[in-house]
């Protein structure tokens, strides 16, 4: 989001929310950054800024690009997903005018914190009612990616709705927006499902939602390299 | 079986968020994402403002811009990781 589309106080609203989650973040993922969670954490990052550059056409002349919420939590745990996230954005904003300054609190807030909060809930919702099976991480991730996404674009257009620079219907805003992002959101449950995938199929060992399921099959894990 | 190491799939990883920039940037959409396609729909777009430091995306800049966000999460991790 650039700067411009949310009023003063909502931005230092969003602002506040967002050092909040980043100060929680930088508590808890203290516990997550153990093992081979470090590494990942640096490989995420650089993935999703990548990935956040590449839009694909949705159709309509409309594009989308993932936000990473859901991927980012999978492989490396809610906590440092928001942190690798929110050092993304604040590189793209300050860095490339990629989103703006004063919406950077929104950007974190959406993105970082929504994103990641929807994304890593319903994909461990799922997994806690699926077998512990490492197979069922990926379709997991892939859904709680989709709805990451509207979600995320229904929270804008409510901020828009208490503090948008222009008067619009709330409805007519979340309409457009949700509906738009349902669309993109098939793009990122195709993304993350790939990648964790892709992953989850050469060392299950890395990514931070296998763990349980690992746990399940002690045997199986010690044939993994260090 | 035997398994890639941790540095393998760190590299691969990188190797390919590095060819994504460099090559498939080339290919990436450059209609409006779903929030700028919305707020040029509902006539909020002009509010938009873009200050710029550095400017927008090339190859060079955005391969640096990675290299930067490895390095602070890297760090970032290192750090938090030395004080548990």
């Amino acid at each position: 989001m650039p700067d411009g589309f949310l009023n003063a106080p909502t931005s230092l609203a969003t602002g506040a929310v967002a050092a909040a989650g980043l100060a929680l973040a930088l508590r808890g993922a203290r516990r997550e950054l153990d093992g081979p969670t470090a590494p990942m954490a640096g490989l995420v990052a650089t993935f999703v800024f990548a990935a956040q550059m590449l839009n694909f056409p949705v159709g309509a002349g409309t594009s989308g690009h993932l936000l990473g919420g859901a991927l980012a939590a999978v492989l490396v745990g809610p906590w440092t997903a928001v942190l690798c996230l929110s050092v993304v954005l604040i590189v793209q904003s300050l860095l490339f005018a990629d989103g703006g300054i004063t919406a950077l609190g929104t950007n974190i807030t959406l993105i970082s914190l929504v994103g990641v909060l929807v994304g890593w809930a319903v994909t461990r919702v799922l997994l806690a009612m699926l077998p512990k099976r490492v197979g069922v991480i990926a379709p997991a991730a892939a859904i709680g990616a989709f709805l990451s996404v509207p979600t995320a674009a229904g929270v804008f257009a409510a901020l828009y709705a208490l503090g948008g620079t222009a008067p619009l219907p709330f409805g007519s805003v979340l309409t457009a927006m949700v509906g738009w992002h349902v669309v993109i959101g098939l793009g990122e449950a195709a993304i993350t499902g790939l990648v964790v995938a892709s992953i989850v199929g050469v060392r299950p060992d890395l990514v931070y939602a296998a763990r349980p399921a690992l746990a399940a099959r002690p045997l199986q894990l010690a044939t993994a390299p260090r | 079986m035997s398994r890639p190491s941790t540095r393998v799939v760190i590299g691969v990883g990188l190797a390919i968020a590095a060819v994504a920039i460099l090559v498939v940037s080339k290919v990436a959409s450059t209609a409006p994402d779903g929030l700028n396609r919305v707020a040029a729909d509902k006539g909020f777009q002009e509010a938009a403002s873009h200050p710029s430091l550095f400017g927008g995306y090339t190859p060079a800049t955005a391969l640096l811009g990675a290299v930067v966000v490895l390095a602070l999460v890297a760090g970032v991790s290192l750090l938090l990781r030395r004080r548990r």
